[in-house]
């Protein structure tokens, strides 16, 4: 009896662990597998002489190059090498090269490129912006193909591309091909949950893998059991053609940061934002750089005052008149078309239509208004300012909450719906009014609201395990210091924070180690920007408050210098944006993910808020 | 037979409750793309109703298709829980790592594969083993 015990716990523990191995082997990339072919050197004369054709040198020249490269040139390749040359974003030339060798590969590569006809039509200036791409195949690993959902999530986001071998011919999807083609993060997993994505467009994908072989797209999906995975080792070479960068997921990553790098991206941020302003005061709301189109849908009037905002901090920080001058025609256009008319007779001013004001336009119009006032003096704004105060007060309930909905029209207010943020801008924004209008009527408005915030609004037994986004809150806390300052704030902000650092990728965070600093658990899903910008927004004020009150935690610090770096890295800078219709029109926009480069103004609100208050945390180099 | 037991029927109505819940899961819950999914699911059920009225008749020939049930729930179960073994090491190796929420879901997942899937008809062959021993 006890030996068949025994047997049974043997298998039941023994052959999941068998199991876990024996899968886990059969479908890891294994580091020896993924090990880099060149070195920064190597991959420098590489590109150099991939790059000769387009710069209309000799041949010649670059045969010596390749001769540079010594005993590299001879290793041999364990798949294609691929040299891609890229012009405004589009592919114009791609070159798969089978050969054995990196040194035959790259000469081939060359030969192809110095002859390909889409070439010999482009001017100098094209030549010129032009951007070379080298992707060389370091491994190779199968996928499940019989589970759709499985097969979906079988590719590593912007790292893995898809293959697939049908007759004897193979084609590959290159990462890059994924992320341009938007083929990423387009499987819905769960049947019923639209919103829920993630994973392989697998038929978008059978349909390019079929344009390259030549077949329709159901001989491929015939050919499923032959698909596979694998990984790139990737190079781009400089906006100067002097240097070959490295590439993952699709950008150029930042190692480091310091003071000054964050100071450029920081002045990068608002001159995009200031490149969105239209004549009349409004944003471009959405831009989407492989394409170079913007959107205006849904226009979020919360998030027009917020990036105005900005712009008021980032004149503070920078003092270029070009912030200044954005601030006042946002903040006018607020004042002249966000203003419904039956809010403009009355003693208070909300801001949105005559059906439908709310709270959130309100409450981040005076922030943005207080704030231009304190950078620039000008008073312009400051009765409207008081005005929008007078309709927070109108506003607050009696346990310190806030209404999220008004009609003008009617006057009455929608206590009903609750918007997540808007009580915690309405905070931030009476604390800001007390800046500029020294009043008691604000700040006890503001105490009765920051006690409900960190209060009765988790009263409740879940409450007791969580924390929502209450971003504002915070960054309203400390706004709030100088007239209100109760432990109970500063507790509830350092438990927002650990939380936050909780879910905080590592440096050494395995698969995710590349996006250091985001607000993420899990490498299925990648982790969004807005998030990594609204936190940092908080942990700076967060940080900021813990020293006014003479307790720095310098945990909290080190959050932030993290998500600083990821910001940075995942701005568009000049080095990247290879793939971007218009390279000068992206420059300094914030995707929506890594691999989701889709710019709305909220992004840079946040991501550029958090810069410019977090820029003296960051050490200088 | 021996003689009616309470016990056995109600475990008999819980294994026609946890029939008709499963039913509903795959149909109207999550409903699975995967049609050899949906007939397992659907099976499952089927054997597990029959092994409820098994259980509430308790004839033998009831109670052996209780037993039959009962044994292929826990077999199912410990079958799930492989199946998330495989797929957890499959997407570590593909993702080189499941980060922590894809740690704590898939022990989630296992616990409530046992506690849904497999503690009752686990339950019912304890049962079912004593009654037979106390019959003889």
């Amino acid at each position: 009896m006890r030996a068949r015990f025994a047997v049974l716990v043997v298998v039941a523990l023994g052959l999941p662990a068998a199991l876990y191995a024996g899968v886990y082997s059969w479908c890891h990339l294994t580091p020896q597998s993924i090990f880099p072919i060149l070195d920064a050197r190597t991959a420098d004369i590489a590109l150099r002489w991939l790059r000769a054709p387009l710069d209309e040198g000799p041949a010649a020249a670059g045969t010596q190059s390749l001769a540079a490269l010594g005993p590299a040139g001879r290793l041999p390749l364990p798949g294609p090498l691929w040299a891609s040359v890229y012009l405004r974003g589009q592919l114009v030339v791609r070159h798969r090269s089978d050969a054995a060798t990196v040194a035959e590969a790259l000469a081939e590569a060359g030969r192809a490129i110095e002859e390909a006809p889409a070439l010999a039509g482009l001017d100098a200036e094209d030549r010129q912006v032009a951007r070379l791409r080298l992707d060389l195949l370091t491994a190779r690993g199968p996928v499940v193909t019989g589970v759709p959902l499985a097969l979906a999530n079988s590719f590593a986001s912007g790292r893995d591309g898809v293959g697939v071998t049908v007759a004897s011919h193979v084609a590959y999807l290159l990462p890059d091909d994924l992320i341009r083609n938007n083929l990423l993060a387009a499987a819905q997993p769960v049947a019923f949950i639209k919103e829920l994505r993630s994973g392989l467009d697998v038929e978008a994908a059978d349909q390019a893998l079929a344009a390259q072989l030549g077949c329709a797209a159901a001989d491929v999906r015939k050919a499923h059991r032959q698909l596979f995975r694998f990984r790139v080792q990737s190079f781009v070479d400089s906006p100067d053609h002097a240097r070959a960068l490295p590439v993952d997921r699709g950008r150029v990553p930042v190692a480091t940061v310091d003071r000054a790098s964050v100071r450029t991206a920081l002045e990068r941020a608002a001159d995009y934002v200031v490149r969105q302003l239209r004549w009349d005061g409004s944003f471009e709301y959405m831009y989407l750089p492989f394409r170079h189109q913007h959107l205006s849908e849904d226009y979020s009037l919360p998030r027009h005052a917020g990036t105005t905002w900005f712009l008021s901090l980032a004149y503070r920080v920078l003092g270029h008149d070009r912030y200044r001058e954005a601030a006042t025609s946002a903040i006018d256009y607020l004042a002249t078309h966000a203003v419904p008319p039956d809010c403009q007779a009355t003693d208070f001013a909300c801001v949105g239509s005559n059906d439908d004001a709310d709270l959130g336009s309100a409450a981040l119009t005076s922030v943005a208004i207080v704030e231009y006032q304190l950078a620039t003096g000008d008073q312009r704004f400051r009765d409207l300012a008081e005005r929008l105060g007078r309709f927070l007060l109108h506003m607050q309930k009696s346990n310190g909450d806030f209404c999220h909905g008004f009609a003008p029209a009617t006057g009455l207010r929608d206590c009903a719906g609750q918007v997540l943020w808007y009580s915690g801008e309405a905070a931030l924004a009476l604390a800001k009014l007390h800046q500029i209008l020294p009043d008691a009527t604000w700040t006890a408005a503001l105490e009765r609201a920051l006690d409900y915030l960190t209060g009765a609004n988790y009263d409740y037994f879940l409450g007791q395990f969580f924390i929502g986004e209450d971003h504002w809150t915070c960054i309203a806390a400390e706004a709030a210091f100088p007239v209100v300052n109760k432990d109970a704030y500063a507790r509830f902000c350092y438990a927002f924070a650990r939380l936050s650092r909780r879910v905080q990728v590592e440096p050494d965070g395995g698969p995710l180690a590349d996006l250091a600093g985001a607000f993420g658990i899990t490498p299925f899903f990648l982790p969004h920007n807005t998030p990594a910008g609204s936190r940092t927004e908080a942990n700076v004020a967060t940080y900021r408050l813990s020293v006014l009150r003479g307790e720095p935690q310098p945990d909290i610090l080190e959050t932030v210098r993290r998500s600083l770096r990821y910001l940075v890295d995942q701005q568009f800078r000049p080095e990247g944006m290879y793939m971007f219709a218009r390279p000068e029109s992206a420059l300094g926009g914030i995707g929506q993910t890594p691999l989701q480069p889709v710019v709305r103004i909220d992004y840079l609100e946040h991501s550029g808020s958090a810069m410019a208050r977090g820029l003296d945390l960051v050490p200088e180099g | 037979m021996g003689k009616r037991s309470v016990a056995s029927t109600a475990f008999g109505i819980v294994d026609l409750a946890l029939a008709v819940l499963y039913a509903f899961l795959v149909f109207r819950v999550i409903p699975s793309r995967s049609s050899t999914f949906t007939g397992i699911a659907l099976a499952a059920s089927a054997l597990l109703a029959g092994g409820g009225v098994g259980m509430i008749v308790q004839n033998r020939f009831g109670l052996v298709i209780a037993a039959v049930a009962a044994s292929a729930m826990v077999a199912a179960t410990f079958a799930l829980i492989l199946l998330l073994v495989a797929s957890a090491a499959y997407l570590h190796g593909i993702y080189d790592g499941i980060g922590q929420a894809g740690t704590a879901l898939a022990i989630i997942a296992a616990l409530l594969a046992i506690e849904v899937v497999g503690l009752v008809p686990a339950l019912q062959l304890v049962h079912l083993w004593r009654r037979r021993r106390e019959t003889r």
